[in-house]
């Protein structure tokens, strides 16, 4: 009878045991939800509001190391380094926000201000009715364009199941099919271009760059880079980038000297 | 001259045998090999002087010593000498070492080995004691432990003033150098790894004595302030430094008065260089709860107090309000941030600037309010945890008084009223430019490369649509086929209306209803017959169903199935014969039988 009594007592003692392990367990999936982004993001601006940038920068920093990025996040972090005085960055990290929120005109101004600011020029776009339509593409994200395309290519179906069920609509359907047939071709090569340009566009970060015409150092030199350019990659090496500018001109550069816009994982 | 020429050249043939047979036989001995120290007896805290000496061979390299007990040896250098005596030249080479005992006691030391040219040599052991005092008399009165290390001497110990506390929460760290009867000097600052913890400058060391064990010791007192930036078990340290231990050289006793004087003098010593180790400490850190959380908290952690001052307190609408804003206590100010400013609509508000000194930081806002109806500066609301406490604490200033004129634009006026300036027009405004403020939400994280073109689900979606259209369209077409294609209708109706044939027939059969049953199986076959093959049901006999079928590519023993059902039929129907539950199962089935393959044949 004693032992049964024992026995008893030790198996609750047991599950009390794994009671607390699995409630501490509980507890310290708590913890690591702790730091949310947002938390940390504030704690960013927190730094920002004090002045210090390189503090900021590190919270800031924290959420991109987490896997996650956002207009807002690239957008401070792009302030961040202006406020810094390294403009190569800051236009790094604006284009980065400029991947989510192309449409803010924060963005736009402070893009604008870093650009002119390495160019010693004021760099206003010219704006007209025509521009604002051909640029009508780069005022959305990928991802909206993805949304536009799939949005058109439902209203072309949805135009073809009307022809079917209502004959007396064929015609003026027809031409709303090849009007937003040809939408359809113009959004997808638009969205074509801007996903194949996702993972091979960089910005220039150091003062100046040099291109060179092999990726050896003693090579001749082929052109100069000013911080902040935009640039393609079109070859990597260990040591060395193969850029084409946007004249069409190919080098090597210094791995350092560039920066990818889209982070690689 | 030319006699003198042949003496003197006679002499160096003379000196020269002489050399060339000393040195030969100088060769031909053996090495000695031996052991000496400078004294037997030392002091902890005194060096010695070990030399080995190599007599009769003057080109034997220094011997790397194997460790030895009790001691930190090094090598100074060799000393050569060479002697001749009754026309024998001696050469020898003896190698200095200096020892630094580590702890006191009876240490033999040896004996030691060498191999030269193919010989192995073997040196003679020294004995040397260790005693503990430094100065004989001065320490008699305490405790002379044998074999006291000279770590018991001189230690390092690292202190935390607690080892759980909150992320960001100051803790005081204190580096202890503790000294028995030593001579140290250039004593280095504490270094040690700190891994996810921040620690700040140490302050000026303070020296005092304490007893430790039964000793006074001096202490050296490094003590800095400390804060976690990650929760968790964080360990820190072993905390070094580096320091030189003044050893007492041996000086050879004279006679003279003043070397007693000059024994301690900084002559007298000989430096060693020392890195001293504490015991590592490990701190469990907590994250900040989150419960109780207040919306403006911004990561302040510490015990602090709010205080506010503004001037002026009357302001014409547009001119500026300097809002200052002090936070006091102690805590952790690197986490104190500007308090939140609510309600501060119908103001401009530029960012602060921040002062900070020990346990205090001020925010000087500048505020401007564009209108005259406005009555009360902005509410504020500045949140940190006390970790003494474990819970948030929200201070709030609200409603503090401002009152705001009606800018004076008749002054303005009058200032570009007046004749100087009247034919002048106005100068252009002059603006500053600078990049627009970092946005305040966080807006929506994603992760990383996350594109909605790379989503296969998104694809899937997006099939939905055109799947649709293709049914659609297909059933539309159906649905015209069926209307105008008679034939086709009838084909795709004939298995269905068999079925429920086939099913009323079975029915029958379990009630054992002959004549009904056979009108049944009669009925289905002809209905069947005739929507599968387009012909007309009513008049149908065998020979029309042959006649029909025979170019169909029908199996003529289903034919003759088919043939025989309608007799069976007929027969059952026209006479009075008695037919049996297993005779109408068997025509049941033919009549299956001849439906499926009619389902299989093309038509």
């Amino acid at each position: 009878m004693r032992n049964l009594t024992m026995l008893l007592f030790k198996q609750i003692i047991a599950v009390i045991v794994l009671v607390i392990s699995a409630s501490s367990v509980y507890a310290s999936t708590e913890i690591e939800r702790e730091e949310s982004p947002e938390y940390i993001f504030y704690q960013g601006n927190g730094h920002y509001k004090d002045g210090l940038y390189d503090e900021a920068l590190v919270e800031y920093a924290k959420i991109i190391e987490d896997g996650l990025e956002g207009g807002n996040l690239y957008f401070n972090m792009g302030n961040a380094y202006f406020k810094k005085g390294e403009l190569g960055k800051a236009i790094l990290y604006y284009e980065k926000a400029r991947r989510f929120i192309p449409n803010d005109s924060d963005l736009r101004s402070n893009y604008k201000y870093a650009v002119s600011s390495l160019k010693n020029t004021v760099d206003d776009a010219e704006s007209s009715f025509i521009h604002d339509i051909l640029s009508m593409p780069e005022t959305l994200t990928i991802d909206g364009l993805t949304l536009l395309l799939s949005a058109l290519y439902i209203c072309i179906v949805i135009l073809f199941i009307a022809i079917i069920y209502f004959r007396n609509i064929k015609r003026p359907a027809l031409i709303s099919i090849a009007i937003l047939s040809a939408l359809w071709v113009l959004t997808a090569s638009s969205a074509y271009n801007r996903a194949s340009a996702i993972d091979i566009e960089a910005i220039i970060i150091l003062k100046e760059a040099e291109a060179r015409f092999e990726p050896i150092e003693s090579a001749t030199l082929h052109f100069g880079l000013t911080e902040g350019m935009k640039v393609q990659i079109l070859e990597s090496k260990p040591k060395w980038l193969k850029v084409k500018r946007n004249d069409g001109k190919s080098g090597w550069i210094n791995k350092n000297s560039a920066e990818k816009i889209q982070a690689e994982k | 001259m030319i006699l003198n020429r042949n003496y003197f050249i006679n002499i160096i043939i003379v000196l020269g045998l002489l050399l060339f047979f000393s040195v030969r036989s100088s060769i031909a001995e053996e090495i000695n090999f031996e052991v000496s120290a400078d004294r037997n007896v030392i002091m902890i805290g005194q060096g010695l002087n070990m030399q080995i000496k190599f007599s009769n061979s003057k080109n034997v390299p220094a011997l790397r010593l194997p460790d030895i007990e009790g001691f930190r040896s090094r090598y100074i250098g060799p000393s050569t000498s060479m002697s001749i005596v009754n026309g024998r030249i001696a050469s020898s080479v003896t190698h200095i070492y200096s020892l630094v005992p580590l702890k006191t006691g009876k240490f033999n030391i040896g004996p030691f080995g060498f191999d030269h040219k193919g010989n192995t040599y073997k040196s003679n052991t020294l004995m040397i004691e260790v005693k503990d005092s430094l100065n004989g008399g001065e320490n008699a009165g305490r405790d002379k432990g044998s074999g006291q290390a000279i770590n018991d001497r001189i230690s390092v110990v690292m202190e935390a003033d607690r080892s759980k506390a909150y992320l960001n929460e100051m803790i005081p760290l204190t580096i202890k150098l503790y000294i028995d009867g030593l001579s140290v000097r250039d004593i280095e600052y504490p270094v040690f790894e700190h891994d996810g913890i921040s620690v700040d400058q140490f302050k000026e060391p303070r020296q005092y004595q304490e007893r430790k064990g039964g000793r006074v010791h001096d202490v050296i007192e490094f003590s800095t302030i400390m804060f976690a930036t990650r929760s968790g078990n964080l360990s820190i340290g072993p905390a070094r430094i580096k320091s030189s231990l003044m050893i007492q050289k041996q000086r050879r006793r004279s006679q003279s008065a003043f070397n007693g004087f000059f024994d301690r003098d900084i002559f007298g010593y000989e430096k060693h260089s020392i890195e001293l180790l504490s015991e590592p400490l490990s701190l469990n850190i907590l994250p900040l709860p989150r419960d109780g959380r207040p919306d403006d908290f911004r990561g302040a952690v510490g015990k602090f107090r709010m205080s506010v001052e503004s001037s002026p307190s009357e302001v014409s609408a547009g001119d500026p309000v300097t809002l200052k804003l002090s936070i006091t206590g102690e805590g952790n100010f690197d986490t104190v941030t500007s308090p939140v400013l609510k309600r501060e609509e119908g103001f401009k508000i530029y960012e602060p600037q921040v002062t900070k000194s020990a346990n205090k930081k001020v925010f000087e806002h500048v505020l401007i309010p564009r209108a005259e109806t406005i009555t009360r500066l902005p509410d504020l609301y500045f949140s940190f945890f006390d970790p003494e406490e474990g819970k948030y604490t929200e201070l709030i200033k609200k409603d503090l008084p401002l009152k705001v004129l009606k800018p004076q634009k008749d002054e303005e006026l009058m200032v570009f009223d007046a004749p100087q300036s009247a034919k002048k027009r106005p100068a252009r405004e002059t603006l500053g430019r600078d990049i627009i403020y970092i946005k305040g939400s966080p807006g929506k994280f994603r992760t990383a490369g996350a594109y909605l073109y790379k989503n296969p689900i998104f694809y899937i979606i997006n099939v939905i649509p055109l799947l649709l259209l293709i049914s659609l369209w297909i059933l539309k077409k159906e649905k015209a086929r069926l209307s105008s294609d008679v034939g086709y209708a009838r084909r795709l109706l004939a298995p269905k209306k068999a079925k429920r044939g086939m099913d009323k027939a079975a029915k029958h059969l379990g009630r054992n209803e002959p004549d009904e049953f056979y009108d049944a199986v009669s009925k289905t076959l002809r209905e069947y017959l005739g929507n599968r093959f387009h012909l007309s049901s009513g008049g149908m006999t065998v020979d029309i169903v042959d006649t029909a079928l025979r170019n169909k590519d029908i199996d003529q023993e289903m034919l003759q199935d088919i043939k025989t059902l309608f007799n069976e039929c007929d027969i059952a129907r026209y006479s009075s014969k008695e037919h049996g539950t297993a005779e109408m199962e068997a025509t049941l089935t033919r009549l299956r039988e001849v439906i499926n393959y009619c389902e299989q044949i093309k038509q």
